[in-house]
């Protein structure tokens, strides 16, 4: 960060990673992640994987499959994706992890700068994707993961800890624009006052910033590192994928917490992804 | 250093506040900050990025917990590191083609020859104050006032990596190609951001930069 590189990776950190728990993989194996539209995979070899995140028509050949559930493809088995149904990024995950190089210490792509993950840029039709310890892919077929293990995505507030003053924020209703990529949410729906341009200084993903015109941006994955606009709070982590699969047009609701009520949330997250490792260990 | 200069930033950072607005003498206490920070090793910090009057500390709430992390940064012992004088600065010469699209357009808005602008230009040693917008960009000052212009009333679309450029009180190169609004200068060769290097970055926040014309 301290070179002006985001940190990039995963939208929703929290599927990308209950996904590799169900695998058995690092924390840190790279996933694939679709947004908004589907798409086709042809399995070269034995292949144990699992899907998840947005909800999405799956088909492993012709058989209809569930999310967070390990399945087996067989040499010539195709994955579609259908459709992506509701929420916004889908994650295939497979033993052992995609190959990528390491960039930074990351396996993350980051496109704006066209480095990291595969030659630093989005994938495309025909590419051949490899994966890391094929050989030691010996998955037996396991049941879909317990609903109270897997991210939830109910409609509940998104919680942030508070920079100063942010009653404008947390006084009711704001919607999730058209434009958000990436980089960030744009939020309208109501106009928000007291914006303004700062001394550039530090953000990460996450944080909630309020430009001039009044329509704040909440950061996302591949923020920049420093930032100019007024900064009224950071979205917490343990919130942000649940926060970055709303698409637009949907609302929002914002809620104020402590920085400890923050990273108790966070620890919660680590420790139901412990019991989705022991689980999947059976 | 008092818990008033400590705020959080979200559940994963706190920025530490040196001082307000834009100065070397500011930029000078926030190099000597993150320095102390990032050698005191502090385990579940992450990253260290000084801006113009801040510090912000990235950091795994899962291995430190905000307040201590907050205790450990106001215990750090600073005496020695008040200034970023007793290390030494790094020094960066930077050859230019001053052949930059805007260049005469510059020097019509600024009443300057073009070999005026190209002198002013390279004759002052800038300081690195900030690094982002996109990877490995530096934002560079102080600018000689006589070259203050606003920013391009619509910035370019593209702008080719290796662009100097001029806005406003500062001066930068875009280490990509990016959409820009500043004033392109110049080019050079030097490759600013490469994410293969040790230090991706080819200048880092403190550095002094010299332009040379070629």
């Amino acid at each position: 960060m301290s070179s002006g590189v985001p940190r990039a990776g995963a939208m929703d950190l929290r599927a990308a990673r209950t996904l590799n728990a169900i695998l058995r993989n690092s924390a840190s194996a790279a996933v694939l992640e679709w947004a908004l539209t589907g798409g086709e995979l042809t399995f070269a070899d034995r292949t144990a994987f699992a899907a998840g995140g947005a909800e999405a028509v799956l088909k492993l050949n012709d058989a209809s499959i569930d999310s967070y559930r390990a399945y087996l493809a067989s040499p010539g088995d195709k994955l579609t994706i259908e459709s992506i149904t509701t929420r916004r990024f889908l994650y295939v995950a497979v033993s052992g992890g995609i190959e990528t190089n390491i960039v930074m210490g990351s396996r993350s792509t980051y496109v704006p700068g066209g480095f990291g993950g595969i030659d630093g840029r989005r994938l495309k039709t025909g590419d051949a994707i490899n994966v890391m310890n094929q050989k030691r892919s010996r998955h037996q077929v396991l049941d879909s993961l317990p609903r109270s293990l897997q991210p939830d995505y109910e409609s509940r507030p998104v919680r942030f800890v508070a920079r100063e003053n942010s009653n404008e924020i947390t006084n009711g209703e704001l919607t999730i624009s058209s434009s958000s990529d990436r980089t960030g949410y744009r939020l309208g729906g109501r106009m928000i006052f007291g914006g303004a341009s700062i001394t550039s200084t530090g953000v990460c993903p996450g944080t909630i910033q309020v430009p001039p015109g009044g329509e704040p941006i909440v950061l996302m994955a591949d923020a920049p590192t420093v930032g100019g606009y007024r900064i009224v709070g950071c979205v917490i982590t343990a919130d942000l994928g649940r926060f970055a699969q709303l698409s637009p047009g949907a609302s929002v609701v914002f809620e104020e917490v402590s920085v400890e009520a923050a990273q108790r949330a966070l620890i919660g997250d680590a420790e139901r992804l412990e019991r989705v490792r022991e689980w999947a260990l059976g | 250093m008092t818990e008033q200069n400590l705020s959080p930033l979200g559940d994963s950072a706190i920025t530490v506040t040196i001082g307000e607005g834009i100065s070397e003498a500011l930029s000078d206490k926030v190099v000597a900050e993150a320095r102390a920070v990032a050698d005191n090793q502090i385990p579940g910090v992450i990253d260290v990025v000084a801006s113009y009057a801040s510090v912000t500390v990235h950091y795994d709430p899962l291995r430190i917990g905000y307040a201590d992390l907050k205790s450990r940064l106001l215990s750090i012992d600073r005496t020695g590191s008040s200034t970023s004088n007793e290390r030494s600065v790094t020094e960066h010469v930077i050859p230019v083609r001053y052949n930059g699209e805007d260049l005469e357009e510059v020097a019509q808005r600024t009443q300057l020859s073009t070999q005026a602008v190209i002198e002013i230009h390279s004759q002052r040693i800038y300081r690195v104050f900030v690094i982002g917008f996109v990877p490995g960009f530096a934002y560079l000052g102080v600018l000689d006032p006589r070259l203050v212009l606003p920013r391009r009333e619509s910035p370019r679309k593209r702008v080719p990596a290796g662009s100097v450029a001029i806005a406003e009180a500062q001066t930068g190169i875009y280490p990509t190609e990016t959409p820009g609004g500043w004033h392109l200068i110049g080019t050079t060769h030097m490759r600013m951001f490469d994410p293969n290097r040790k230090d991706p970055a080819l200048f880092a926040v403190g550095d002094r930069v010299r332009f040379e014309p070629v």
